[in-house]
């Protein structure tokens, strides 16, 4: 196998790794930021019906 | 909620140690003078991926047996964590395993001790996020997938020793004890890689736990108000 021909297979690995890793990280902020999100939402609809107020209004 | 935000820190040292890695094992390290040629090249991340997959799937079994002793589901969830990260590690060493063995063995496959054991660790972590994903109740669900990462762990050590008990195989044992079976420079880029996935690992584990907070903190608050 010449060094070219090798070398698209040596590409090719180092692809799949960095798509593989990039996919991962953003599934993983996307879940990150959702359940910060959602911490945040309740926290402040827990801090609303401890002062008092309707969960309606 | 700042102290939920994961250190960066860790990201980019393992950022930094793959990239230093890496430009070595292709501008330092030179072209292999075996069979391999310049494929070998694919070795410098995908030895480290492997290893960090089975570093990943021993942490879990520890943390199996620290559950199964305390009964603290802060081990059941350090468990599945490690085991989902083992996973995504060892897809990519399948996947670069498969290109590497079409570039220098001429097949995508070989039904050789390394690669089926390797497989079938795979397919044992994966019937264990499936056996998690069957039963309800938690205690219950931390117990059986305890009791599951310690059994499936069995074949991590198969899998290491299967090149040096059965040499017969296509895949190559590189690195023995006394001899790292590599020339220097090739050693060197190989280790700086190693660092880096592992930095990487502590780095994806401290992550996916923080994610694993943020689930139980959305619960107890849902629980709270009564959603």
């Amino acid at each position: 196998m010449t060094i070219e021909e090798a070398a698209r297979y040596v590409a090719a690995a180092y692809a799949v790794i960095l798509a593989v890793l990039i996919l991962y990280f953003i599934i993983s902020a996307r879940r990150m930021s959702r359940l910060t999100r959602d911490v945040d939402l309740l926290e402040r609809e827990v801090e609303r019906r401890q002062a008092g107020g309707s969960p309606e209004a | 909620m700042k102290k939920l935000v994961s250190a960066p820190s860790l990201f980019i040292g393992a950022g930094i140690f793959l990239i230093v890695g890496l430009l070595l094992g292709f501008w330092w390290a030179p072209v292999d003078s075996s069979s391999m040629g310049f494929s070998q090249k694919i070795f410098y991340y995908h030895a480290p991926i492997a290893e960090t997959a089975l570093v990943a799937f021993g942490i879990a079994f520890v943390a199996a047996i620290a559950y199964l002793r305390t009964q603290d589901l802060k081990w059941d969830r350090l468990g599945y964590v490690c085991v989902r990260l083992g996973l995504l590690f060892s897809v990519m060493v399948m996947i670069t395993g498969m290109i590497w063995g079409k570039a220098s063995w001429g097949t995508w496959w070989a039904w050789e001790p390394r690669l089926t054991t390797f497989l079938l660790v795979c397919f044992l972590y994966v019937a264990y996020w499936v056996l998690r994903s069957v039963v309800e109740e938690e205690q219950r669900r931390a117990t059986y997938a305890a009791v599951f990462a310690i059994i499936a762990f069995i074949d991590v050590p198969i899998t290491f020793f299967a090149t040096r008990f059965l040499p017969e195989g296509l895949h190559p044992v590189v690195i023995t004890t006394g001899d790292t079976g590599m020339e220097g420079s090739m050693f060197a880029s190989f280790f700086i890689s190693m660092i880096g996935m592992t930095l990487l690992l502590v780095a994806l584990i401290r992550s996916e736990l923080l994610v694993e907070t943020l689930k139980d903190r959305v619960a107890d608050l849902k629980h709270s108000i009564g959603g």
